[in-house]
C-alpha cells in the first residue's frame, strides 16, 4: 500500500518505493515485481501513472519486462550501491539544509550528530 | 452482441407497459367486478348492467389519453429522461413505443369489455333484444358488424390522434423551464383547434358533431363513408403531429 | 478526442459556460474539478449530447455528441434508472441498446462489487445503487465514460470499491474516463489530466503529475490557489 505525498509526482514516488526496497534488501536481482495492473490496484493509483514509473524503471535499467512472464528486477550490486548513495545524498542534503537553517555551523554538525546517536543508543540499547 | 432496432423497441415497449399497469388494472378490475356481480346475482338478469359496462367502455377509451401524459411527463419527474435521452435511439422510437403501449391499452381494455358484454348477452341479456324491443333491428342488420368495426377503428384512430397531440404538447411544454404545465395545456388546446380547422377546411365533418345513433338508422353507407374520411384525416394529422413531436424531442429538448 | 471551441451556454439568466475551451485526448482519466455551480455538470451533459451550446462547437471524435451516443456511457449524479427494475432487468435493458456490452465482464464485476441481480433498484441503499450504476456502465466497453459526481453521498467503503473498480477496469489508451467532482482529494491519485472550471471557464488545466512537479502542490492545493486568484 503506497503512502504517497500528493504534492509530489506520484510516479517518482513509485520509483523511490522500489528503490527503497532494493536498498533495504527486500528485493534483489531476479525477483518479480507486481504487474502494472496489480500494482495500480494495490496502490490505488491510475494505471497510466504506474506505466510511466515502470517505463522509467526500465529505462534506468532497474527492471526488465519479459513478454508473457512479467517484470523482474535487473539491478545488480553496483547499481544498488549507486542508488543507495543517491538516496543517502538526498537525505543528507535535506538534513544539512534544515540543520543549518537552525543556526548550527558546519563544524558543529559532526558533534551534534554523534551526541544524538549516543543518546538514542542509550535509550534503546537493543536497537 | 449486436443490438438491433426491434430488440431496442421491444425493451422500450415492455418498460412503458409496466409503467401503466395501474391504469390497465383499473379496467380489468372494473370488468371483473361487473361480470362477477352479474353472474353472482340472485334475481333475474337486469339490463341495467349495461350502464356500468358502457361507462367502463368510456373509461377504457379515455384512460389511454390520461396515460399518455403520465408516460411521457413521468420520465422527467423521475429523472429517467436522463437514461432515455442518452440512449442511441431517435425520439420517434421512444415515443413510438409509448404510442404502441397506449394502443395496446385501448385495444385490450375495449376488447375485454366487449368479451364481457358478449358473455353477459349470451347468458341472459339476449332476452332484452327480442323482436318487441326496438333494439332488435340493430342486431338483425348484417351490416351492423361493419358499422361497429368502422366505428371502433375510428375511435382508435381518434385516440391515436389525441395521444399524438398529447405528446406534442408535452414536448413543447418541456421547452420552457418554468411554465411547462401552462404551455402544455395551451399547446394541447391549440393543436386540437388547428386540427379541427384543417379538417373543416378540407370539407370533412367532424364525426363527433353527428348524433351517431340517428345516422346509423338512416343512411348507413354514407355514414360509414364520412366516418372513414374523418378517420383518414385524423390519421394523417396524427402522423404529422407525431413527426413534429419527434423532431422537437430530438433537436430541441435539453436537460 | 473531445473538443470544446469557445462554448457558451446560458440557462435563463444564469450563464453556465462562458467561452469554454477544452481538448481532451483519448485514453486518459480526466478530472473535471470545480465548486458547485461552476459548469461541470453542464459540460458533462453537453458531451453526452443532452444539451447544446448557445454558441461555439462541441465535437466528439469529429462528430456532434448526439451522433456518438452509442459510444458514450453517461452516469448522472441523480438516480436515473427505473426504481421498479431489478439489477438484472436494468442489465438486460442496457444490453439491448449497446453492442459493446460484455456479459462476462458483467458477471465478473457483479461478484467484485458484491451485488445481486435480483436487487430492486428503488429499494437498495444509495451506495448500492451507485455501485449498480457503475456496474451497468463498466459492463460496456464504451470508449467514453462520463461520471458526474460518482462519489458524492457515498459511504467511504463503497467509494473505495468504486475507485478499485475503475482502476481494475480502466483500459489505458482505449478508454477515456471523465470524472467531475468537487471532492478532488478522493480522486487525486486517479486522474491523468485535470481541468479546473470556475464560473463557466477553465482556470487551470494540465497533466496532473506535471502540475504537481511544477507547483510542488497537491491538486487540492492547486485548486484552492486557482480559486483564490479567480475571486480577486
Amino acid at each position: 500500500m503506497l503512502d504517497y505525498d500528493k504534492s509530489r509526482a506520484i510516479y517518482k514516488q513509485i520509483i523511490e518505493a522500489f528503490q527503497k526496497q532494493l536498498v533495504r534488501g527486500e528485493l534483489s536481482r531476479g525477483d518479480k515485481i507486481p504487474s502494472q495492473r496489480e500494482y495500480a490496484l494495490q496502490a490505488r493509483v491510475n494505471p497510466n501513472t504506474v506505466q510511466r514509473a515502470y517505463q522509467e524503471l526500465e529505462r534506468m535499467g532497474m527492471v526488465e519486462t519479459v513478454r508473457g512472464q512479467g517484470t523482474f528486477i535487473q539491478a545488480d550490486e553496483a547499481m544498488i550501491g549507486e542508488i543507495r548513495q543517491k538516496m543517502a545524498d538526498s537525505i543528507l542534503d535535506h538534513f544539512l539544509e534544515e540543520i543549518s537553517s537552525l543556526g548550527y555551523m558546519d563544524n558543529e554538525i559532526e558533534e551534534i550528530l554523534n551526541r544524538r546517536r549516543k543518546e538514542n543508543k542509550e535509550a534503546k540499547p537493543n536497537d | 452482441m449486436h443490438s438491433n432496432k426491434l430488440k431496442m423497441f421491444g425493451q422500450l415497449y415492455r418498460k412503458d407497459l409496466h409503467e401503466i399497469i395501474p391504469e390497465i388494472m383499473i379496467v380489468v378490475i372494473g370488468v371483473v367486478l361487473v361480470t362477477a356481480s352479474y353472474f353472482l346475482r340472485s334475481s333475474e338478469p337486469s339490463p341495467v348492467i349495461i350502464v356500468p359496462l358502457i361507462l367502463l367502455f368510456g373509461l377504457a377509451g379515455l384512460l389511454p389519453l390520461v396515460a399518455s401524459f403520465k408516460l411521457l411527463s413521468r420520465e422527467w419527474s423521475n429523472n429517467t429522461v436522463y437514461l432515455i435521452m442518452s440512449l442511441p435511439v431517435s425520439g420517434a422510437m421512444v415515443m413510438g413505443a409509448k404510442m404502441l403501449v397506449l394502443v395496446s391499452q385501448y385495444v385490450a381494455g375495449t376488447l375485454l369489455i366487449a368479451i364481457s358484454g358478449y358473455l353477459l348477452y349470451m347468458n341472459g341479456l339476449y332476452q332484452y333484444f327480442s323482436p318487441q324491443q326496438p333494439g332488435y333491428m340493430l342486431l338483425q342488420n348484417p351490416e351492423l358488424v361493419q358499422h361497429l368495426l368502422a366505428f371502433y377503428f375510428s375511435g382508435l384512430v381518434f385516440l391515436i390522434f389525441l395521444c399524438c397531440t398529447s405528446f406534442l404538447s408535452q414536448v413543447v411544454g418541456k421547452l420552457s423551464r418554468k411554465f411547462s404545465g401552462v404551455i402544455t395545456a395551451g399547446a394541447f388546446i391549440m393543436t386540437l383547434i388547428i386540427s379541427g380547422k384543417i379538417t373543416n377546411a378540407l370539407g370533412m365533418e367532424n364525426i363527433s358533431a353527428n348524433p351517431a345513433a340517428l345516422r346509423m338508422i338512416g343512411d348507413a353507407s354514407s355514414f360509414i363513408y364520412d366516418l372513414n374520411i374523418s378517420s383518414l384525416s385524423h390519421l394523417l394529422l396524427a402522423i404529422i403531429i407525431f413527426i413534429l413531436a419527434a423532431i422537437i424531442y430530438d433537436r430541441k429538448l435539453e436537460l | 478526442m473531445i473538443e470544446f471551441s469557445n462554448v457558451s451556454k446560458s440557462f435563463g439568466s444564469v450563464q453556465a459556460l462562458n467561452q469554454l475551451n477544452l481538448q481532451i485526448s483519448q485514453g486518459k482519466i480526466i478530472g473535471l474539478f470545480g465548486p458547485n455551480g461552476a459548469g461541470k455538470s453542464t459540460t458533462m451533459k453537453m458531451i453526452a449530447g443532452l444539451n447544446q451550446p448557445d454558441s461555439g462547437n462541441v465535437l466528439v471524435d469529429g462528430k456532434k455528441p448526439r451522433q456518438n451516443r452509442a459510444r458514450i456511457a453517461y452516469l448522472p449524479e441523480i438516480d436515473h434508472l427505473y426504481g421498479w427494475w431489478t439489477l438484472q432487468q436494468a442489465a438486460d435493458f442496457t444490453r439491448s441498446f449497446y453492442a459493446d456490452w460484455d456479459d462476462t465482464k458483467y458477471q465478473e464485476m457483479l461478484k467484485f462489487l458484491n451485488l445481486d441481480g435480483e436487487m430492486k433498484l428503488g429499494k437498495i441503499s444509495k451506495g448500492q445503487r451507485a455501485k449498480c450504476k457503475l456496474l451497468l456502465t463498466v459492463s460496456r466497453r464504451a470508449p467514453y465514460l462520463l461520471m458526474d459526481e460518482p462519489l458524492s453521498g457515498i459511504d467511504i467503503l463503497t467509494r473505495e470499491e468504486i475507485i478499485n473498480t475503475l482502476i481494475h477496469d480502466f483500459q489505458e489508451g482505449e478508454q477515456t474516463i471523465i470524472i467531475s467532482t468537487h471532492e478532488i482529494d478522493e480522486v487525486e491519485s486517479l486522474v491523468d489530466e485535470v481541468y479546473f472550471i470556475d464560473q463557466g471557464r477553465i482556470v487551470v488545466s494540465g497533466a496532473a503529475e506535471e502540475l504537481r512537479m511544477e507547483k510542488g502542490l497537491s491538486l487540492v492545493e492547486i485548486m484552492k490557489e486557482a480559486f483564490r486568484h479567480a475571486q480577486q
